[in-house]
Protein backbone atom coordinates (compact mmCIF):
# COMPACT_ATOMS: atom_id res chain seq x y z
CA UNK A 1 0.00 0.00 0.00
CA UNK A 2 1.59 3.71 -1.13
CA UNK A 3 1.19 6.66 0.58
CA UNK A 4 -2.33 7.59 -1.70
CA UNK A 5 -3.60 4.48 -0.51
CA UNK A 6 -2.97 4.67 3.08
CA UNK A 7 -4.30 8.07 3.01
CA UNK A 8 -7.23 6.81 0.89
CA UNK A 9 -8.09 4.26 3.56
CA UNK A 10 -7.24 6.66 6.64
CA UNK A 11 -10.00 9.43 4.55
CA UNK A 12 -12.94 6.36 4.39
CA UNK A 13 -12.49 5.66 7.78
CA UNK A 14 -12.07 9.03 8.71
CA UNK A 15 -15.17 10.16 6.85
CA UNK A 16 -17.17 7.39 7.72
CA UNK A 17 -17.69 8.58 11.61
CA UNK A 18 -19.20 11.64 9.88
CA UNK A 19 -22.47 9.41 8.50
CA UNK A 20 -25.97 10.03 10.05
CA UNK A 21 -26.80 8.75 13.29
CA UNK A 22 -29.20 5.79 13.23
CA UNK A 23 -31.57 6.71 16.07
CA UNK A 24 -34.92 7.09 14.30
CA UNK A 25 -33.53 4.36 11.30
CA UNK A 26 -36.02 1.55 12.40
CA UNK A 27 -39.29 3.61 12.52
CA UNK A 28 -38.26 5.44 9.80
CA UNK A 29 -37.59 2.14 7.63
CA UNK A 30 -41.02 0.82 9.12
CA UNK A 31 -43.15 3.13 8.14
CA UNK A 32 -41.74 3.36 4.61
CA UNK A 33 -42.35 -0.75 4.63
CA UNK A 34 -45.46 -0.28 5.48
CA UNK A 35 -46.07 2.29 2.40
CA UNK A 36 -44.44 -0.02 0.13
CA UNK A 37 -46.89 -2.61 1.42
CA UNK A 38 -50.26 -0.37 1.07
CA UNK A 39 -48.80 0.33 -2.80
CA UNK A 40 -49.17 -3.24 -3.56
CA UNK A 41 -52.26 -3.66 -2.11
CA UNK A 42 -53.59 -0.28 -3.30
CA UNK A 43 -55.71 -2.17 -5.77
CA UNK A 44 -57.54 -4.23 -2.80
CA UNK A 45 -58.75 -1.20 -1.06
CA UNK A 46 -62.11 -0.60 0.00
CA UNK A 47 -64.53 -1.42 -2.88
CA UNK A 48 -67.00 0.57 -0.62
CA UNK A 49 -65.27 3.49 -1.19
CA UNK A 50 -67.02 6.79 -1.35
CA UNK A 51 -68.42 7.67 -4.80
CA UNK A 52 -67.38 11.47 -5.68
CA UNK A 53 -68.84 12.48 -8.99
CA UNK A 54 -66.52 14.64 -11.62
CA UNK A 55 -69.87 15.67 -13.58
CA UNK A 56 -73.46 16.66 -13.91
CA UNK A 57 -75.88 15.35 -16.30
CA UNK A 58 -75.03 16.08 -19.78
CA UNK A 59 -77.85 18.19 -20.28
CA UNK A 60 -76.52 20.73 -17.52
CA UNK A 61 -72.92 20.58 -18.81
CA UNK A 62 -73.87 21.19 -22.10
CA UNK A 63 -76.32 24.17 -21.14
CA UNK A 64 -73.08 25.78 -18.88
CA UNK A 65 -70.79 25.84 -21.62
CA UNK A 66 -68.56 28.32 -21.91
CA UNK A 67 -65.24 29.77 -23.79
CA UNK A 68 -64.70 29.67 -27.59
CA UNK A 69 -66.56 27.75 -30.35
CA UNK A 70 -64.93 24.11 -30.71
CA UNK A 71 -62.87 23.17 -33.69
CA UNK A 72 -64.40 20.99 -36.37
CA UNK A 73 -64.50 17.41 -35.33
CA UNK A 74 -61.89 16.12 -37.82
CA UNK A 75 -62.15 13.10 -36.75
CA UNK A 76 -65.64 12.11 -36.64
CA UNK A 77 -65.99 13.43 -40.31
CA UNK A 78 -63.51 11.21 -41.47
CA UNK A 79 -64.98 8.35 -44.39
CA UNK A 80 -62.94 6.21 -42.20
CA UNK A 81 -63.66 6.87 -38.93
CA UNK A 82 -65.67 4.45 -36.44
CA UNK A 83 -68.20 6.22 -34.41
CA UNK A 84 -68.26 5.52 -30.91
CA UNK A 85 -71.54 5.09 -29.17
CA UNK A 86 -72.19 4.88 -25.52
CA UNK A 87 -74.22 2.37 -23.76
CA UNK A 88 -75.24 2.73 -19.78
CA UNK A 89 -72.99 1.11 -17.48
CA UNK A 90 -69.83 -1.18 -17.19
CA UNK A 91 -69.20 -4.21 -16.66
CA UNK A 92 -66.25 -5.32 -14.14
CA UNK A 93 -64.02 -7.66 -16.15
CA UNK A 94 -63.48 -10.86 -14.48
CA UNK A 95 -60.77 -13.30 -13.40
CA UNK A 96 -61.74 -16.69 -14.42
CA UNK A 97 -59.61 -18.82 -11.83
CA UNK A 98 -59.02 -18.60 -8.08
CA UNK A 99 -56.94 -20.93 -5.89
CA UNK A 100 -58.72 -22.52 -2.71
CA UNK A 101 -58.99 -20.00 0.39
CA UNK A 102 -56.34 -21.04 2.72
CA UNK A 103 -55.22 -19.44 6.23
CA UNK A 104 -52.26 -17.55 5.61
CA UNK A 105 -53.03 -16.04 2.40
CA UNK A 106 -55.51 -13.31 1.24
CA UNK A 107 -58.39 -12.92 -1.30
CA UNK A 108 -56.87 -12.41 -4.33
CA UNK A 109 -56.62 -9.00 -6.06
CA UNK A 110 -57.40 -8.85 -9.77
CA UNK A 111 -56.14 -6.93 -12.54
CA UNK A 112 -55.97 -6.20 -16.23
CA UNK A 113 -53.07 -5.04 -18.02
CA UNK A 114 -52.90 -4.82 -21.61
CA UNK A 115 -55.24 -7.04 -22.11
CA UNK A 116 -53.55 -9.69 -19.64
CA UNK A 117 -56.16 -10.36 -16.72
CA UNK A 118 -54.08 -11.05 -13.70
CA UNK A 119 -54.58 -12.53 -9.93
CA UNK A 120 -52.62 -11.70 -7.43
CA UNK A 121 -52.60 -14.13 -4.21
CA UNK A 122 -50.50 -12.14 -1.05
CA UNK A 123 -49.14 -14.36 1.38
CA UNK A 124 -49.63 -12.99 5.04
CA UNK A 125 -47.58 -16.16 6.66
CA UNK A 126 -44.35 -15.98 5.03
CA UNK A 127 -43.56 -19.55 6.63
CA UNK A 128 -45.92 -21.73 4.79
CA UNK A 129 -46.90 -19.50 1.96
CA UNK A 130 -45.55 -17.15 -0.68
CA UNK A 131 -47.38 -14.73 -2.89
CA UNK A 132 -48.81 -16.34 -6.11
CA UNK A 133 -49.33 -14.63 -9.57
CA UNK A 134 -51.82 -16.16 -11.70
CA UNK A 135 -52.12 -14.79 -15.29
CA UNK A 136 -53.87 -16.26 -17.90
CA UNK A 137 -52.22 -15.73 -21.57
CA UNK A 138 -54.05 -16.68 -25.23
CA UNK A 139 -50.27 -17.37 -25.94
CA UNK A 140 -47.61 -19.94 -25.03
CA UNK A 141 -45.42 -17.40 -23.29
CA UNK A 142 -42.03 -16.61 -23.83
CA UNK A 143 -39.18 -16.20 -21.51
CA UNK A 144 -36.20 -13.99 -22.10
CA UNK A 145 -34.35 -15.14 -18.47
CA UNK A 146 -32.42 -17.58 -18.11
CA UNK A 147 -33.55 -20.51 -15.96
CA UNK A 148 -33.58 -24.36 -15.66
CA UNK A 149 -37.19 -25.75 -16.93
CA UNK A 150 -38.17 -29.26 -16.13
CA UNK A 151 -41.21 -31.22 -17.49
CA UNK A 152 -44.60 -31.77 -15.49
CA UNK A 153 -48.18 -32.84 -15.94
CA UNK A 154 -50.34 -29.91 -14.52
CA UNK A 155 -54.24 -30.80 -14.66
CA UNK A 156 -53.63 -33.21 -17.12
CA UNK A 157 -51.54 -31.36 -19.29
CA UNK A 158 -47.89 -31.13 -19.97
CA UNK A 159 -46.28 -27.99 -18.37
CA UNK A 160 -43.02 -26.47 -17.76
CA UNK A 161 -41.59 -25.68 -14.53
CA UNK A 162 -38.60 -22.78 -14.85
CA UNK A 163 -36.55 -21.97 -11.85
CA UNK A 164 -34.82 -18.86 -11.78
CA UNK A 165 -31.45 -19.25 -9.50
CA UNK A 166 -31.63 -16.13 -7.34
CA UNK A 167 -31.72 -14.91 -3.91
CA UNK A 168 -33.34 -14.58 -1.31
CA UNK A 169 -35.73 -17.59 -2.97
CA UNK A 170 -35.65 -18.63 -6.15
CA UNK A 171 -38.41 -17.71 -8.12
CA UNK A 172 -40.42 -20.46 -9.99
CA UNK A 173 -43.06 -19.96 -13.17
CA UNK A 174 -45.36 -23.17 -13.62
CA UNK A 175 -46.95 -22.76 -17.47
CA UNK A 176 -49.11 -25.15 -19.20
CA UNK A 177 -51.79 -24.97 -21.95
CA UNK A 178 -55.18 -25.11 -19.92
CA UNK A 179 -57.25 -25.13 -23.71
CA UNK A 180 -57.10 -24.63 -27.04
CA UNK A 181 -55.87 -20.80 -27.20
CA UNK A 182 -55.51 -20.42 -23.18
CA UNK A 183 -52.12 -20.71 -21.37
CA UNK A 184 -51.95 -20.44 -17.75
CA UNK A 185 -48.76 -19.28 -15.50
CA UNK A 186 -48.20 -19.81 -11.91
CA UNK A 187 -45.08 -17.82 -10.37
CA UNK A 188 -44.26 -17.95 -6.90
CA UNK A 189 -40.90 -18.80 -4.74
CA UNK A 190 -39.44 -21.95 -3.69
CA UNK A 191 -41.02 -21.39 0.25
CA UNK A 192 -42.57 -24.28 -2.34
CA UNK A 193 -41.40 -26.99 -3.15
CA UNK A 194 -42.10 -28.21 -7.00
CA UNK A 195 -44.60 -30.69 -6.05
CA UNK A 196 -46.60 -28.20 -3.83
CA UNK A 197 -46.31 -25.58 -6.91
CA UNK A 198 -47.96 -28.26 -9.06
CA UNK A 199 -50.09 -29.03 -6.56
CA UNK A 200 -51.31 -25.17 -6.31
CA UNK A 201 -51.93 -25.21 -9.94
CA UNK A 202 -53.92 -28.60 -9.60
CA UNK A 203 -56.10 -26.83 -6.94
CA UNK A 204 -57.22 -23.99 -9.36
CA UNK A 205 -60.73 -23.88 -9.77
CA UNK A 206 -62.83 -21.65 -12.37
CA UNK A 207 -64.16 -18.38 -10.67
CA UNK A 208 -65.05 -15.19 -11.13
CA UNK A 209 -62.89 -12.80 -9.55
CA UNK A 210 -64.30 -9.33 -10.36
CA UNK A 211 -61.46 -6.52 -11.48
CA UNK A 212 -61.76 -3.62 -9.44
CA UNK A 213 -61.93 -0.37 -11.43
CA UNK A 214 -60.52 3.12 -10.28
CA UNK A 215 -63.74 4.69 -11.64
CA UNK A 216 -67.44 3.95 -11.71
CA UNK A 217 -68.79 4.72 -15.74
CA UNK A 218 -72.75 5.76 -15.90
CA UNK A 219 -71.32 5.11 -19.60
CA UNK A 220 -69.11 2.81 -21.61
CA UNK A 221 -68.31 2.46 -25.04
CA UNK A 222 -70.15 0.12 -26.61
CA UNK A 223 -68.28 -2.89 -28.31
CA UNK A 224 -65.04 -2.31 -26.67
CA UNK A 225 -62.92 -4.47 -25.14
CA UNK A 226 -61.30 -3.63 -21.71
CA UNK A 227 -57.78 -4.02 -22.20
CA UNK A 228 -56.41 -2.35 -19.13
CA UNK A 229 -57.81 -1.67 -15.66
CA UNK A 230 -55.51 -0.63 -12.91
CA UNK A 231 -55.56 2.18 -10.07
CA UNK A 232 -55.38 4.78 -12.76
CA UNK A 233 -56.41 3.51 -16.24
CA UNK A 234 -59.29 2.45 -17.71
CA UNK A 235 -58.69 1.53 -21.65
CA UNK A 236 -60.51 -0.31 -24.29
CA UNK A 237 -59.20 -1.39 -27.68
CA UNK A 238 -55.36 -1.73 -27.10
CA UNK A 239 -56.21 1.97 -25.68
CA UNK A 240 -58.04 3.36 -28.42
CA UNK A 241 -60.28 4.64 -25.64
CA UNK A 242 -59.45 5.44 -22.62
CA UNK A 243 -59.82 7.31 -19.44
CA UNK A 244 -56.80 8.10 -17.17
CA UNK A 245 -56.61 10.03 -14.21
CA UNK A 246 -53.31 12.04 -13.73
CA UNK A 247 -51.03 14.15 -11.18
CA UNK A 248 -52.60 17.29 -11.52
CA UNK A 249 -50.91 19.49 -14.20
CA UNK A 250 -51.92 22.77 -15.42
CA UNK A 251 -54.86 23.20 -18.19
CA UNK A 252 -52.86 25.67 -20.18
CA UNK A 253 -56.60 26.60 -21.67
CA UNK A 254 -60.17 25.65 -21.19
CA UNK A 255 -62.89 25.71 -23.50
CA UNK A 256 -65.74 23.19 -21.54
CA UNK A 257 -67.18 22.44 -17.93
CA UNK A 258 -67.93 19.07 -16.75
CA UNK A 259 -69.95 19.89 -13.89
CA UNK A 260 -68.04 22.78 -12.18
CA UNK A 261 -64.97 21.33 -12.98
CA UNK A 262 -63.00 23.93 -16.05
CA UNK A 263 -62.09 21.57 -18.79
CA UNK A 264 -60.30 21.42 -22.33
CA UNK A 265 -61.15 20.10 -25.43
CA UNK A 266 -58.93 19.34 -28.00
CA UNK A 267 -58.74 17.48 -31.59
CA UNK A 268 -56.80 16.99 -34.12
CA UNK A 269 -56.39 13.88 -37.04
CA UNK A 270 -54.58 11.55 -34.94
CA UNK A 271 -57.29 11.71 -31.44
CA UNK A 272 -60.06 13.70 -29.65
CA UNK A 273 -59.05 14.50 -25.63
CA UNK A 274 -61.22 15.75 -22.95
CA UNK A 275 -59.23 16.71 -20.27
CA UNK A 276 -60.86 17.91 -16.70
CA UNK A 277 -59.53 19.69 -14.19
CA UNK A 278 -60.32 17.72 -11.22
CA UNK A 279 -59.08 19.71 -8.39
CA UNK A 280 -60.48 18.16 -4.95
CA UNK A 281 -58.54 15.49 -6.08
CA UNK A 282 -55.26 16.84 -7.34
CA UNK A 283 -55.78 15.35 -10.61
CA UNK A 284 -56.37 15.68 -14.18
CA UNK A 285 -58.66 13.49 -15.99
CA UNK A 286 -58.12 12.94 -19.65
CA UNK A 287 -60.45 11.33 -21.53
CA UNK A 288 -59.31 10.22 -25.15
CA UNK A 289 -60.72 8.83 -28.20
CA UNK A 290 -57.99 7.49 -31.05
CA UNK A 291 -58.63 7.27 -34.69
CA UNK A 292 -60.18 5.59 -36.51
CA UNK A 293 -62.28 5.52 -33.51
CA UNK A 294 -64.67 9.42 -33.15
CA UNK A 295 -66.67 10.74 -30.75
CA UNK A 296 -68.81 13.53 -31.03
CA UNK A 297 -68.49 16.48 -28.63
CA UNK A 298 -71.93 15.84 -26.80
CA UNK A 299 -71.06 12.20 -26.13
CA UNK A 300 -67.82 13.23 -25.09
CA UNK A 301 -68.87 15.58 -22.30
CA UNK A 302 -71.38 12.57 -21.68
CA UNK A 303 -69.09 10.29 -20.92
CA UNK A 304 -67.13 12.25 -19.17
CA UNK A 305 -69.36 13.95 -16.58
CA UNK A 306 -70.37 9.98 -15.78
CA UNK A 307 -67.23 9.28 -14.61
CA UNK A 308 -67.29 8.92 -10.81
CA UNK A 309 -63.71 8.43 -8.99
CA UNK A 310 -63.54 6.23 -6.31
CA UNK A 311 -61.02 6.67 -3.53
CA UNK A 312 -59.11 3.57 -4.80
CA UNK A 313 -57.70 5.00 -7.89
CA UNK A 314 -54.43 6.76 -7.69
CA UNK A 315 -53.17 9.24 -9.98
CA UNK A 316 -50.76 8.25 -12.32
CA UNK B 1 -32.06 -15.52 13.26
CA UNK B 2 -35.26 -14.96 12.08
CA UNK B 3 -39.25 -13.39 12.62
CA UNK B 4 -40.47 -9.64 12.61
CA UNK B 5 -37.95 -9.27 15.76
CA UNK B 6 -34.98 -10.17 14.08
CA UNK B 7 -35.47 -7.44 11.87
CA UNK B 8 -35.70 -4.98 14.47
CA UNK B 9 -32.39 -6.41 15.93
CA UNK B 10 -30.73 -6.42 12.74
CA UNK B 11 -31.52 -2.67 12.50
CA UNK B 12 -30.66 -1.56 15.69
CA UNK B 13 -27.39 -3.81 15.84
CA UNK B 14 -25.98 -2.74 12.39
CA UNK B 15 -27.70 0.14 11.25
CA UNK B 16 -25.21 2.27 11.90
CA UNK B 17 -22.64 0.37 10.39
CA UNK B 18 -24.71 0.45 6.90
CA UNK B 19 -25.38 3.61 7.28
CA UNK B 20 -21.57 4.69 7.17
CA UNK B 21 -20.74 2.15 4.08
CA UNK B 22 -23.18 4.09 2.71
CA UNK B 23 -21.66 7.40 2.96
CA UNK B 24 -18.92 6.21 2.23
CA UNK B 25 -20.07 4.95 -0.79
CA UNK B 26 -21.93 8.19 -1.52
CA UNK B 27 -20.30 10.75 0.11
CA UNK B 28 -23.57 12.27 0.88
CA UNK B 29 -25.00 12.01 4.54
CA UNK B 30 -28.94 11.94 3.02
CA UNK B 31 -28.76 10.30 -0.36
CA UNK B 32 -26.91 7.54 2.60
CA UNK B 33 -30.14 7.52 4.88
CA UNK B 34 -32.51 7.37 1.51
CA UNK B 35 -29.92 4.22 0.20
CA UNK B 36 -30.50 2.50 3.22
CA UNK B 37 -34.01 3.02 4.17
CA UNK B 38 -34.66 1.67 0.73
CA UNK B 39 -33.27 -1.39 0.88
CA UNK B 40 -34.55 -2.14 4.17
CA UNK B 41 -37.58 -1.87 3.66
CA UNK B 42 -37.76 -3.40 0.73
CA UNK B 43 -35.56 -6.36 2.24
CA UNK B 44 -38.01 -6.06 5.54
CA UNK B 45 -40.71 -8.37 4.36
CA UNK B 46 -38.37 -11.39 3.30
CA UNK B 47 -36.34 -11.02 6.16
CA UNK B 48 -37.18 -14.57 7.48
CA UNK B 49 -35.40 -16.07 4.15
CA UNK B 50 -32.59 -13.41 4.44
CA UNK B 51 -31.68 -14.35 7.77
CA UNK B 52 -31.38 -17.52 6.83
CA UNK B 53 -28.93 -17.21 4.91
CA UNK B 54 -24.93 -17.38 5.87
CA UNK B 55 -24.28 -13.74 5.76
CA UNK B 56 -27.24 -11.76 6.41
CA UNK B 57 -25.18 -8.22 6.57
CA UNK B 58 -23.05 -8.87 3.38
CA UNK B 59 -26.73 -9.72 1.49
CA UNK B 60 -28.05 -6.22 2.46
CA UNK B 61 -24.55 -4.37 1.59
CA UNK B 62 -25.04 -6.15 -1.76
CA UNK B 63 -28.08 -4.07 -1.99
CA UNK B 64 -26.83 -1.00 -0.48
CA UNK B 65 -24.26 -1.34 -3.65
CA UNK B 66 -26.65 -2.25 -6.28
CA UNK B 67 -28.79 0.25 -4.95
CA UNK B 68 -26.17 3.02 -5.37
CA UNK B 69 -25.33 2.44 -8.94
CA UNK B 70 -28.87 2.35 -9.87
CA UNK B 71 -29.67 5.42 -7.97
CA UNK B 72 -31.97 7.59 -10.67
CA UNK B 73 -34.63 9.65 -8.54
CA UNK B 74 -34.58 11.97 -6.02
CA UNK B 75 -31.36 13.57 -5.67
CA UNK B 76 -28.59 12.81 -8.48
CA UNK B 77 -25.49 11.81 -7.51
CA UNK B 78 -23.78 14.60 -8.85
CA UNK B 79 -20.09 14.00 -9.85
CA UNK B 80 -17.44 16.88 -8.80
CA UNK B 81 -15.21 18.12 -11.40
CA UNK B 82 -11.62 16.37 -9.64
CA UNK B 83 -9.49 19.91 -10.71
CA UNK B 84 -11.81 22.05 -8.07
CA UNK B 85 -10.07 20.95 -5.46
CA UNK B 86 -8.71 24.64 -3.65
CA UNK B 87 -4.82 24.99 -3.28
CA UNK B 88 -3.44 24.10 -0.37
CA UNK B 89 -1.66 26.78 2.20
CA UNK B 90 1.98 25.74 2.84
CA UNK B 91 1.45 23.71 5.84
CA UNK B 92 4.37 21.90 8.28
CA UNK B 93 3.94 17.65 7.33
CA UNK B 94 1.02 16.75 9.84
CA UNK B 95 -1.40 19.39 8.82
CA UNK B 96 -0.61 19.24 5.37
CA UNK B 97 -1.77 15.06 6.02
CA UNK B 98 -4.80 16.08 7.69
CA UNK B 99 -5.52 18.42 4.46
CA UNK B 100 -4.88 15.78 2.21
CA UNK B 101 -7.15 13.38 3.59
CA UNK B 102 -10.22 16.09 3.64
CA UNK B 103 -9.36 16.20 -0.06
CA UNK B 104 -8.93 12.83 -0.91
CA UNK B 105 -12.72 12.56 0.24
CA UNK B 106 -13.48 15.62 -1.86
CA UNK B 107 -11.89 14.14 -4.52
CA UNK B 108 -13.56 10.88 -4.26
CA UNK B 109 -16.98 12.79 -5.53
CA UNK B 110 -15.42 13.40 -8.44
CA UNK B 111 -14.85 9.99 -9.36
CA UNK B 112 -17.59 8.12 -11.32
CA UNK B 113 -19.74 5.85 -9.07
CA UNK B 114 -18.20 2.25 -10.48
CA UNK B 115 -14.35 3.59 -9.76
CA UNK B 116 -15.46 5.18 -5.92
CA UNK B 117 -17.56 1.63 -5.60
CA UNK B 118 -14.55 -0.51 -6.06
CA UNK B 119 -12.16 1.87 -3.41
CA UNK B 120 -14.24 1.77 -0.72
CA UNK B 121 -14.85 -1.92 -1.17
CA UNK B 122 -10.92 -2.41 -1.30
CA UNK B 123 -9.74 0.43 0.90
CA UNK B 124 -12.74 0.72 3.28
CA UNK B 125 -14.20 -2.78 3.73
CA UNK B 126 -10.96 -4.35 2.76
CA UNK B 127 -12.35 -6.89 0.46
CA UNK B 128 -9.90 -8.73 -1.75
CA UNK B 129 -10.22 -8.42 -5.65
CA UNK B 130 -12.10 -11.78 -6.22
CA UNK B 131 -14.71 -10.97 -3.78
CA UNK B 132 -15.49 -6.99 -5.17
CA UNK B 133 -15.70 -8.21 -8.87
CA UNK B 134 -17.84 -11.13 -7.29
CA UNK B 135 -20.13 -8.39 -5.74
CA UNK B 136 -20.18 -6.18 -8.31
CA UNK B 137 -21.08 -8.95 -11.08
CA UNK B 138 -17.37 -8.09 -13.03
CA UNK B 139 -14.08 -9.86 -13.59
CA UNK B 140 -11.53 -9.39 -11.39
CA UNK B 141 -9.33 -7.38 -14.16
CA UNK B 142 -12.17 -5.33 -14.31
CA UNK B 143 -11.88 -4.17 -10.45
CA UNK B 144 -7.80 -3.74 -10.85
CA UNK B 145 -8.35 -1.44 -13.65
CA UNK B 146 -11.28 0.79 -12.31
CA UNK B 147 -9.25 1.22 -8.68
CA UNK B 148 -5.60 1.45 -10.75
CA UNK B 149 -7.47 4.22 -12.83
CA UNK B 150 -9.39 6.10 -9.75
CA UNK B 151 -6.02 5.92 -7.97
CA UNK B 152 -4.08 7.23 -11.39
CA UNK B 153 -6.69 9.78 -11.41
CA UNK B 154 -5.99 10.56 -7.56
CA UNK B 155 -2.30 10.66 -7.49
CA UNK B 156 -2.22 13.08 -10.55
CA UNK B 157 -4.28 15.43 -8.51
CA UNK B 158 -2.69 15.05 -5.45
CA UNK B 159 0.58 15.54 -6.93
CA UNK B 160 -0.35 18.79 -8.78
CA UNK B 161 -1.31 20.15 -5.63
CA UNK B 162 1.92 19.25 -3.28
CA UNK B 163 -0.20 17.01 -1.30
CA UNK B 164 1.55 13.57 -2.33
CA UNK B 165 4.87 12.89 -3.65
CA UNK B 166 5.44 12.26 -7.14
CA UNK B 167 4.78 8.63 -6.50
Amino acid sequence: MDDVERMLAQSLHGAATDAPGDTELLSKVHRRSSRYRRRRLAVQLSGLAAVVVVGLPATAVLLNRSGPPLPPPAAFSSSAASPVTLVEGFQNPVFPYALPPTEGMRAPVATLEAGTPTAFFEATDLRRHADTMVTVTSTKPVFTTAADESAWTVRGHQGRLRTIDVEPAKQYILYWPEAPGRWLQLATDDTYTPQQVVALANALTSAAIEVLPPFELDYSPAGLTPDTVDASTMSFRDGAFSVVLRKQYQLPTTNQKVAAYDARLTRDARRTMLEVAVTDWDAVLQVTVRSPLAISDNDLLRFAAGVHILNRSNPR
Amino acid sequence: MSGPDSFDEFVQTRGWALLRFAYVLSGDPHLAEDLVQEVLARLHRRWDRIAEMHNAEAYVRKAILRQFLSWRRRRAYREAVLAEVPEPAVFDEPQTRVLARDQMWQLLSGLPRAQRAVLVLRFYCDLPDPEIAALLDCGESTVRSQAARALARMRTVMAEKGLVGDG
